[in-house]
């Protein structure tokens, strides 16, 4: 028998984002495939269809379900953060915001994947692209000051202090939406653990 | 072509032999894309599907089988006929380049 190992990075991105139906089917096939002589591009190639065919036709077939937990997930966010945030970190302290955002993000992620078992990775993701679009994409594009900074600091011009903080707090929500996505995976389902039954 | 691969193969009908056989056939499929395939033909009833033991060459992970349903027989039987009848005509058009 051939021992040829898949990648391992594309393989832990399978297994953790991939579609939760039949995601271990999905990984012994690839396998199965990979060692018979296919080579890593394929299986790099295979494993980004994977992912990206199983998230959209997860959010599509579950649409209501993901808007509900987007909708919950923003609810946490707006709502619980800012009270976590004033409730430990009563002194103006970088490390310790960023400690507590990365808590915080843990637990909204872990907490809204298990919601959402066994589609859980879905609402996860979608919650940490529209945190980081409405956020941060939003404080750099609406008032244009920020591309007009980086137009200067390209030119030679010093960088202003404003933009050393917008990447500041880019970075803490980067974390925070990293943190959240790594707690959601953490609830992947074990191999042989469905919450439907088998058919034959 | 994945319901015929699926009748073609049988007993042995899991994700890398219908892989295998489209690719022998002159079409190359993503593994997630021939799921999601038949995902659909199970979802109307034309596929069945059921899950095997855990191998080891496959790391542990289990297999998908399929198989056809009378269904899904009848809905291929049909497809065959349409597609008999469209290509009896286009025998006539022999030496036509457009």
């Amino acid at each position: 028998m051939n021992e040829r190992k898949p990648p391992g990075i594309a393989s832990w991105l399978l297994k953790r984002f991939g579609p939760s139906e039949q995601n271990q089917v999905l990984v012994g096939d690839l396998a199965e495939h990979y060692r018979s002589g296919r080579s890593r591009w394929w299986y790099w190639r295979e494993v980004m269809i994977a992912l990206s065919v199983g998230t959209l036709r997860e959010t599509w077939q579950n649409r209501m379900m993901i808007l509900l937990g987007l909708a919950v997930g923003w609810l946490m966010v707006k709502n619980l953060d800012p009270v976590i945030i004033r409730l430990f970190v009563p002194s103006p302290s970088v490390v310790r915001l960023i400690v507590a955002k990365v808590v915080i993000g843990f637990l909204f992620g872990f907490v809204l994947a298990l919601l959402h078992r066994p589609r859980h990775i879905a609402p996860v993701m979608l919650l940490g692209a529209s945190y980081i679009a409405s956020t941060d994409l939003y404080r750099l594009y609406s008032p244009g000051v920020y591309i007009a900074d980086a137009a200067r600091v390209a030119a030679g011009s010093r960088p202003p202090m404003h933009l050393y903080t917008w990447l500041l707090w880019t970075s803490v929500d980067l974390l925070f939406v990293a943190a959240m996505i790594w707690a959601g995976t953490l609830t992947v389902r074990k191999p042989g653990e469905r919450s439907e039954p088998l058919h034959r | 072509m994945v319901l015929l691969a699926v009748r073609r193969l049988g007993e042995n009908a899991y994700g890398v032999p219908i892989l295998r056989e489209l690719e022998e056939h002159g079409r190359r499929m993503a593994v997630a894309t021939v799921y999601a395939t038949l995902d659909r033909l199970e979802a109307k009833g034309l596929v069945t599907s059921w899950f095997g033991e855990p191998t080891s060459e496959r790391g542990g992970k289990a297999k998908r089988y399929f198989r056809l349903t009378a269904r899904g027989v009848r809905e291929a039987r049909a497809t065959q006929r349409v597609l008999t009848s469209l290509w009896a005509d286009f025998t006539n058009l022999k030496g036509e380049t457009t």
